[in-house]
């Protein structure tokens, strides 16, 4: 899972941009979204703050 | 509270032709009209406008000079127009969807109903009435999958996909803009202007957090919570977001009955009694949006001992905007395959950063 730190989206569209202006920079695609399926889990996943792991066989705390 | 709703055409020949108004009796004057006509008729283009005409407060909604269409929201002098601005564009628009062979006639009790209603929306029914709009669901599918496109092919697009009078564009997109998930933008050497999506609306279930963690919060007998947890873990370990049941789920939030139910339910465990108590606010008739809610798996009946039922929401429901963090892959894509000019490529990373940064200043952080 990528981690979605705003450093991180804020890295990657300043390494894209670069990348685009032709400098030798290129962004990382490991820290891209891969699609936005994946983006809305990552989002799923932050709102219910881990309380209830997913496809786990985790109990309550 | 509104008055009346209005609709009605400006032609050369016979002047302002009210084509249909909702209340029968609600009345208005033919000098009133033209003075709202000419109002218009003044900036020259499609929009919204807001004036006192004599002791009358109206908001009006202008089709623009192509095809004078207007749509006139009457208000008490108390009524704040604003109040009503989002709720006629999107009005509107569905009087546009409906002009053929005039079956928007049919609609004006619902939709004076709706209007009424729509500045007591919450936020998350607002959210919900505009993405309960198809029109505006398929923009918002296509920029999902495209992130920008060009104003003009999106309008051939939704002829093909609606015919050709599926409704006034920039009245569709201007309710987006409002909401600030696109933005249009003329960028150089591109044959019309640019839709960008900045904001994408996000929604699934979730856990009744404020309920689970004890009996107190639930309002369910000791015994029953342990159930009651259980219950909600086994359903969140298999849940997968799903766009038909999220569909499902905004109309039901757009129901006024159902969604008072539901809002009362969020309280916590109901007895049939706490249930019988919502016929006071207007509510008949409770169990059917209990099966309805139990058929989306968010609800649950337990029983005490006793024989008392408690009816208790095993799911909530989250909506909201989120910054489209996914379309960064899509521009580099876009940007490795030669699909996408350099100059919209770098105009949308600046949008992105923007919205970033409005986002995070509205949150406080």
């Amino acid at each position: 899972m990528v981690k979605d730190k705003d450093s991180k989206f804020l890295k990657s569209i300043n390494d894209l941009r670069d990348e685009i202006k032709g400098s030798n920079k290129t962004v990382l695609e490991a820290n891209l979204y891969s699609s936005r399926e994946e983006f809305v889990e990552r989002v799923f996943e932050l709102v219910m703050k881990k309380k209830i792991p997913r496809r786990k066989e985790l109990k309550f705390e | 509270m509104p008055i009346g709703l209005i609709f009605m055409k400006w032609n050369e020949l016979a002047g302002n032709e009210i084509l249909a108004k909702y209340p029968e009796q609600v009345d208005i004057t033919e000098r009133n009209l033209m003075q709202i006509f000419n109002t218009h008729d003044l900036t020259g283009e499609k929009g919204i406008i807001s004036l006192m005409v004599g002791t009358i407060n109206i908001i009006s909604w202008y089709s623009g000079p192509e095809s004078n269409f207007c749509v006139i929201l009457l208000l008490s002098l108390d009524d704040d127009p604003d109040d009503y601005e989002e709720a006629l564009i999107e009005l509107s628009q569905i009087i546009f969807e409906h002009l053929e062979e005039k079956a928007y006639i049919e609609l004006f009790p619902k939709l004076f109903k709706k209007i009424t209603a729509y500045p007591f929306l919450t936020s998350e029914q607002k959210i919900a009435l505009m993405y309960s709009n198809k029109i505006k669901r398929s923009i918002l599918d296509r920029l999902r999958d495209e992130g920008v496109i060009l104003k003009a092919d999106l309008d051939n697009w939704l002829q093909e996909q609606y015919s050709q009078d599926y409704g006034d564009l920039d009245t569709i997109l201007f309710d987006l803009i409002q909401k600030g998930l696109i933005e249009i933008i003329s960028v150089k050497n591109e044959r019309s202007l640019l839709i960008f999506l900045v904001k994408d609306i996000i929604m699934f279930k979730v856990p009744p957090f404020n309920l689970l963690n004890n009996s107190s919060e639930s309002g369910l007998p000791d015994k029953l919570h342990k159930s009651y947890k259980i219950d909600i873990e086994n359903h969140f370990k298999e849940y997968v977001i799903s766009e038909e049941e999220n569909l499902q789920i905004t109309e039901y939030l757009l129901n006024p009955d159902i969604y008072k139910i539901f809002n009362f339910l969020r309280e916590g465990a109901k007895t049939k009694d706490n249930l019988m108590n919502l016929k006071e606010q207007g509510v008949e008739d409770f169990k059917s949006t209990l099966e309805l809610l139990k058929k989306l798996k968010m609800l649950k009946t337990y029983i005490d001992g006793d024989g008392t039922e408690y009816n208790i929401i095993i799911s909530d429901f989250f909506i909201d905007f989120y910054l489209p963090k996914y379309i960064l892959k899509l521009l580099k894509t876009d940007y490795d395959n030669n699909l996408k000019s350099n100059e919209v490529l770098l105009k949308y990373l600046d949008l992105l950063e923007s919205t970033h940064y409005s986002l995070k200043k509205k949150k406080g952080t």
